[in-house]
């Protein structure tokens, strides 16, 4: 199966974190969920993906092909949508667009004011006059009208209400039902991807935790609920992380757990991201 | 690719009428209230004040960002291109000064002003956008400010010495010295980290 | 074709989409020959990941329920009416031991049980 994405130990030191021994691989026709709490590398690792720094050491190809050496073959065929979309202020959507258009050699017109009308946008509307939300929105119909193939996700929820939130996923769905397209969802809220997401890669200080089909996520971890009484030393060890308070235990284990009065659960993505990074670690 | 980068800033300038206007007015506006601002030197203080309206959106590492995520064009496409674009506004800049004095009287200004200050124009861009693309945004924006009142004093205390402007070179010289700065510049910003 | 999922459920999803299905092939409100919609359709629809809807249409093929058709699609096989029994007959089983296991655990006599089966089948 091809890769339309293939990281392999990426690596970039910065003075205060260092993003150390990335690599994962995204194949073609399916939606990826990049997640980690703020600050663990999600949005510096997707910088390095389209070229806004260089890695210290690793590489990374798109669509099998070298990313610096085929920057711009790749961007042709990359939607983009970033955390704080930029834009040139004192234009119009109108004029900024007819700025952008112009360099892409699959520009469809018709569907990028298709998707105008869907997300309300005005044509005359002026750039600075938007809202967070609504800048969003414009790099979304920018990054879906041009042919992209992969599209990339930086925090795409935020600011959004919670109704486009839902539209999103469903245009995101929409855009899946080609198979050569793929989506790689940078994002900290889990939510969204619980349910959409065919692959979950997980990232937390600068290192990838795990990476893997989502479902596969879900047989192997399981939530351990219990008593105080419940949570002897041996339980602690074998959990990934913990969080205790005067009514009892609550924990995240990678393999089948045994115990008498114990509650097991379905964890969501986020209680998975949570054990990994904010409870008490086990023994080590 | 750079090139088509320049056309494209060019569009995005003129597509802001707005700021275009601020810019290009303002040092006019000055003319006609303030009788007697430096009428000799006027013709160096529009290129030198536009240069400063320019360069303030263009070279802060947001600007150069949305650059490089909403086009697909490399970083030194993007540097090549910024640097052609502003090169291309201050070559027009002179034109507009030139016509500018013809339309007054040549004879209210210093001789030789306009090519010279374009060479000092052109050196100005090349290093304040060299600036932009090493330094932090907020040094260099402070850093890039001096430059523009160091150059706009310059030119107005040359302004005020003698008939010809800048007598110690000649116009060629200080045209091709300009554009030898700006190329070099344009080397070092083609040669800085990208760090977006 | 009626697919109602459920998170609480302890079932894995891919098993919740299978066992519809297959309640669906096997009351009759699926015939053999009627097509299926894709994967990606069906999980745009259900809006879950597509490896999900793979999965459970893999398991529907590998338990004979579905065909799949290069280029075209997956379909309902045609079934065997005495293998269909069968199958019918396992599911019985299957969830008649189910709560066997629940009496006992209760602490059951068989009579208690008998009298609840009788309750239920009156109902």
């Amino acid at each position: 199966m091809e890769n339309i994405l293939d990281i392999k130990d990426l690596r970039k030191a910065f003075k205060a974190f260092t993003l150390d021994g990335i690599t994962f691989s995204l194949p073609r026709g399916y939606i990826m969920g990049f997640i980690g709490p703020n600050g663990s590398g999600k949005t510096t690792t997707l910088k390095l993906i389209m070229n806004l720094m260089r890695a210290d050491a690793g590489t990374i190809e798109v669509f099998g092909q070298d990313h610096i050496r085929f920057e711009r073959e790749i961007k042709q065929r990359i939607g983009f949508v970033y955390d704080e979309p930029v834009y040139y202020e004192n234009l119009s959507i109108r004029r900024m667009t007819g700025l952008i258009s112009p360099f892409y050699r699959q520009w469809n017109q018709p569907l990028y004011e298709d998707y105008l009308r869907r997300f309300d946008l005005k044509d005359d509307q002026k750039i600075k006059t938007l809202s967070k939300g609504m800048r969003t929105k414009y790099a979304l119909a920018l990054a879906l009208s041009h042919g992209a193939e992969l599209l990339i996700m930086d925090e795409p929820t935020a600011g959004l209400d919670p109704v486009f939130r839902r539209e999103l996923l469903d245009i995101l769905l929409e855009v899946m039902q080609r198979e050569e397209n793929s989506i790689l969802f940078s994002t900290h809220i889990t939510s969204d991807l619980d349910r959409v997401a065919d692959y979950i890669t997980f990232i937390n200080q600068g290192k990838i935790v795990l990476s893997q089909e989502k479902d596969s996520l879900y047989e192997q971890y399981v939530l351990v609920k219990g008593g105080p009484q419940d949570l002897t030393d041996q339980l602690r060890r074998e959990l990934v992380g913990v969080s205790v308070n005067s009514h009892g235990f609550e924990g995240l284990a990678d393999h089948p757990i045994r115990g008498e009065g114990l509650v097991l659960d379905r964890p969501s993505l986020e209680d998975i991201m949570f054990f990994h990074t904010r409870g008490d670690r086990h023994g080590a | 690719m750079a090139l088509k980068v320049m056309m494209k800033e060019l569009r995005g300038l003129s597509g802001d009428v707005r700021s275009m206007l601020l810019t290009f007015a303002t040092p006019f506006l000055f003319r006609i209230f303030l009788p007697g601002f430096n009428g000799a030197a006027f013709p160096a203080i529009l290129i030198i004040y536009v240069i400063l309206g320019m360069l303030s959106t263009r070279t802060d590492s947001t600007s150069i960002r949305t650059g490089l995520i909403q086009f697909p064009v490399t970083a030194r496409d993007h540097v090549v291109g910024l640097f052609l674009y502003q090169a291309a506004v201050v070559g027009g800049t002179s034109l507009l000064a030139l016509v500018y004095m013809q339309v007054s009287g040549p004879a209210n200004f210093s001789a030789d002003i306009v090519p010279k200050s374009l060479g000092i124009g052109l050196l100005l861009t090349g290093l304040m956008t060299a600036i932009g693309l090493w330094l932090r945004t907020e040094v260099a924006r402070v850093v890039n400010m001096l430059l523009v009142i160091l150059a706009l004093n310059f030119v107005i205390f040359q302004a005020v010495g003698g008939p010809v402007f800048l007598p110690w070179i000649s116009s060629p010289a200080a045209a091709l010295a300009g554009l030898g700065g700006w190329a070099v510049f344009l080397v070092l910003g083609l040669l800085s980290p990208l760090h977006l | 074709m009626r697919i109602v999922l459920s998170n609480d459920s302890r079932q894995a999803i891919w098993e919740q989409i299978a066992d519809q299905i297959k309640d669906a092939i096997m009351k009759g409100d699926l015939s053999p020959g009627d097509p299926l919609p894709s994967i990606r359709a069906l999980a745009r629809d259900l809006r879950i990941s597509v490896i999900t809807t793979k999965r459970a249409y893999d398991e529907l093929e590998a338990e004979r329920f579905v065909e799949s058709v290069q280029g075209k699609g997956s379909f309902v096989a045609a079934q065997d009416t005495a293998m269909m029994r069968e199958k019918r007959l396992k599911t019985i089983e299957e969830r008649l031991s189910e709560a066997l296991i629940e009496a006992r655990l209760l602490g059951f006599e068989y009579e208690e049980l008998e009298r609840m089966l009788r309750i239920l089948w009156e109902e």
